[in-house]
This record gives structure tokens, sequence and C-alpha cells, in this order.
């Protein structure tokens, strides 16, 4: 049973100027009361605004809009990795995000020594890991080069090891980003066979992209987010000639 | 609405740091990582380290082993236990301060308790003591030494040293995201303290009328009551009451640090 739910989140971005970091400002502004901060303080940007949401078992989520719209920050809320200003996020169910491809990446690790890595860095651990590394091997068609210090990999073969080490577990709930259309057209073809058998195997997928084409081929259900609101909601098909008006 | 009240936010914090600590494979296999990485290609590798401590023990007792150290039977250890301790409080510290942002894509880009990135750090930093602490029982053994009863006392006073500097660090993790100056001044003051600290000279050389110097020294009372027993001695009287107090109050200071600022961290970084 997997389970997403937010109401009413709201996250206001901080931004940090180089003064703002600075110690001996902070100092003064408190020394001199808050009437400085308001002048010259901080900066904060609505990232996300009043979102309620609910995604249960069988959904496929697709997250719709230009660039800047939220749909990153709402990965990371769902996520856990924000923390929202107000409202709720409840979420049940094992949850892995793959936000950013090869997150634990040793570069002068072999890529073996690598997957136990890039595994616990999504919550895998490697007991869990080991029974899969030669699975993962295979599937990375990395041959001799598995051995190899990463740092000599092309980037391509970085992203075929972290991308086989992140699809090797099937979680109940699955947040990607944009990050699918990356390498060359064997690759993806390859990649894609992968990803439709992981995908298929999770409760609950949540896609951020700006690929019409992954979108209605993987979601059956889309918002689409704009200045951190969700703007529409609906079936995918919907929503994605509006986003491309709204992006000329 | 506010979602976290105070009490909430501590709990969280709690929640942190238990869920951290039952992930030894984590945080275990990061800094054993860590360690490997730093020394990666050399002949040695992390055994540079104990080389390193020999040499610079040698070094200082044929320097200072009259001047400074009285007894020079007693000074190796001395400055050998000494050092090992030192290190691994100055560079715990030192690097605290960058903890976070120095995990700054980690942090933006997985969902992992904050304080996995402490005790990562503290894991490698032991694991680097350990290759200069090899030593010690060399030098006891060629010299003679005998730990005093008081050895028993060791886990403890290693547990007591170890909660300080995580608590300590956790506190200065989050400060060095906010403010980016608490770095270097973590590095100066650490700098300054090893001289003020009886790490290679004896609490007795600066006279008595100094000796609060190293009587009320905190990072000196840690050093202590490891040192002391290990070379047959007591530590100070006053060195168990310090070092407790120490690690109590980090504790406080690090737990409420981490419960006003978790949620925050991962827009600092």
């Amino acid at each position: 049973m997997a389970d997403i739910r937010l109401s009413g989140v709201s996250i206001d971005f901080p931004i940090y100027h180089g003064g703002a970091r600075s110690l001996r400002r902070a100092a003064v502004e408190t020394a001199l009361g808050r009437k400085l901060r308001r002048k010259g303080g901080h900066t904060s940007v609505a990232a996300l605004r009043d979102i309620d949401l609910h995604v249960g078992d069988g959904d496929r989520l697709a997250l719709i809009g230009p660039n800047g719209a939220g749909k990153t920050t709402l990965l990371r809320t769902i996520a856990g990795i924000y923390a929202p200003d107000r409202g709720r996020v409840i979420v049940s169910g094992r949850l892995t995000s793959v936000i950013s491809l090869g997150i634990g990446l040793t570069a002068d690790r072999s890529g073996l020594e690598n997957i136990p890595l890039l595994a616990m860095h999504i919550g895998v651990s490697p007991a869990e890991i080991a029974p899969l590394t030669d699975e993962i091997v295979e599937w990375t068609e990395l041959g001799g080069f598995i051995d190899a210090p990463v740092r000599v990999y092309s980037a391509g073969m970085v992203t075929r090891l972290a991308f086989a080490v992140a699809t090797a577990v099937r979680p109940d709930v699955l947040l990607l980003d944009e990050w699918l259309g990356i390498g060359d057209a064997a690759f993806q073809m390859k990649a894609y066979e992968r990803m439709a058998g992981w995908v298929g195997g999770c409760s609950i997928l949540v896609l951020a992209s700006h690929s019409g084409e992954l979108l209605r081929g993987w979601c059956n259900r889309g918002i689409r987010l704009e200045g951190g609101r969700i703007a529409a909601a609906g079936a995918v098909a919907d929503l994605l000639p509006a986003m491309a008006i709204s992006t000329g | 609405m506010r979602l976290a009240g105070p009490m909430a936010s501590l709990r969280e914090a709690g929640d942190d740091i238990r869920t951290a600590a039952g992930r030894p494979w984590l945080w275990g296999a990061l800094g054993l990582n860590d360690l490997r990485q730093r020394h990666a290609g050399s002949l040695l590798g992390p055994i540079w380290i104990s080389a390193n401590m020999a040499l610079v023990v040698a070094c200082l007792t044929f320097v200072f082993g009259g001047p400074l150290g009285g007894d020079a039977r007693i000074y190796a250890p001395y400055v050998a236990t000494g050092l090992v301790l030192w290190q691994l409080i100055q560079s715990s510290l030192t690097e605290s301060a960058q903890a976070f942002t120095a995990a700054s894509e980690t942090i933006r880009n997985v969902s992992m308790p904050l304080s996995v990135h402490l005790m990562r750090l503290i894991w490698r930093n032991l694991l680097a003591a350990a290759y200069g602490a090899a030593l010690i029982p060399l030098l006891l053994i060629a010299l003679g030494i005998w730990p005093a009863a008081g050895v028993l006392a060791l886990a403890p006073a290693l547990l007591l040293l170890v909660l300080f500097l995580f608590s300590s660090g956790l506190l200065l993790a989050i400060l060095g995201a906010r403010f980016r100056d608490v770095g270097p001044i973590v590095g100066n003051v650490m700098q300054l303290m090893f001289f003020v600290t009886p790490v290679f000279w004896l609490p007795a050389a600066i006279g008595p009328a100094r000796a609060w110097i190293a009587a009320l020294n905190p990072l000196f009372a840690f050093i202590d009551i490891i040192r002391a027993p290990l070379l047959g001695a007591m530590p100070m009287p006053l060195s168990w009451p310090i070092a407790s107090a120490a690690a109590a109050s980090s504790t406080v200071l690090g737990l409420l640090a981490l419960a006003a600022a978790r949620r925050r961290v991962a827009f600092w970084v």
C-alpha cells in the first residue's frame, strides 16, 4: 500500500547572497535589530504555493510545467528533502527518489566497488544489493571496465552504471526527475526496456519531464505547475498542449 | 500553520540521530571509503599515518624530551598518545564545520538523516586515529610501562570523547552551513588551542601560577582521562568532571541546534 498526500503545502526558498552568509553581517543585524534585515536581508522565492495533492496505488503522475515552475522542488518535498513551511506531507511505502543520477559515486573506486556506494545513497543496504550485483554488472555491459576506477569511464559508462544501480531495487513509490534523455540511442532503448519493467513493479510513479512522449507513455494522470501552484490537473494528453503553448 | 512545534522538532532531531545510528553500514562504509580515498594510489596507504606519527614522536622526544617532558622515558608515549588524541579532536572539529556543505549534493538530492554525515566524519577520524595509535602499545612495551588499573575507564572515556565530538560537530556543521565564516574560525581556534593544550608539554612545565590553563581546558580534560591511565597514572582530579560537563553541554547544544535547523539545512547547503 503506497500513498502520497499533500495538503496546503507551501515552500519559500531562501536566497542567500554573498553577504547574507557572513557572520559579521548577521551580528551587525542582530545588534541593530530587525529593521536592517528587512532592507538588506534575505530574499525568498515562493517555490511552492498551497499544493493539495493525493496520489494513490497505481497512479502514474506526470509533473508538467516550464523551467522554474516547481517540479523538482515538489519532488524533493515528497521525498522529504525539503520540509514545507506550511502544510503537511504524508508518504507511506518505501520511497526511492532519483532526482540526480550518480549521487555517491567515488571516482577513484572501481565500478564494482561503486555499486554498494551508489546503492546506499538511495537507501539500499550493501546486504540488499549484494545478490543483485551480478545482474547489474551484466546489464551495464562494462566488461573488464567494471574493475577499473570510474575516473577512466566515459560519461555514458558512468550513466549506465548509476542507472543500473538506481533501477536494481523496486520501491513502492518512485520519484524521477528529468534524467532519462541521456546516453546514445542504443542506451536509450535498453534503458527504456529496463525502466518499463522497473516502473511496472512500483505502486506509484511521479515523473517530472519536458518530454511529452515520455509523459504520455508512462503516466495516467498529470498536474501542470505554474509559479509553484497547481494550474491544472487531469489527463496527461489534455495538459500537454497547454504546456506547449505556454512555453511558446 | 507552522508544522513543527519545539517538542516535535526535538523529537525529529532525536529520530534523525537514531535513524542514522541504526545504519552503521552507511556511515561505516562512507567513512572507510573517505580514508581509503585520502590515501588512494599511495604505496603505504593509511600506514602513512602510523609512519608520520612515529617520525613526529621521535623528533619531539629528541628535542623536548628533556626540557618539557621531565622524565624522558615517559615523554615518548606521553606525546604519542597526546598527538593521536589531538589529531582526532582537531580534525573532527575542523572538518565538522564543513560536514554539511561538503555533502551538499547528497543532502539536496536524496533523503538521508543529517547525522549520517557527522557519524561518517567521526568514523573516518577514529579509523585514522587507530593507525596513529598503533605505535602506542609498542612504545609502552618497549619502555616497560604498565597501564594503571584506571585503564578500565578507557572505554567510557573514549565514549565520552566521541559523544562530545559528535554533538559539538553537529553544532559546528549547522553553523558552518549557515555562516561560511565558521570553518576558518574553527580552524584558527584549533590551531591556537594546540599550543595552549598540554599535548606535547606536561602541565607542570608552565608552573603553578598558570596551572589553570591546563586544568580548566576541556580539550585537555578529554586527553587526560584517556592518556593518564594508559601511562600508569591517575587523571587530574578535575578532568573527569570537566570532560563530563563539556560532553553534557555540547549534547544539549547540538540537539537544540539540530532541532532548530534540521528542516533548513537543505536550503542552506
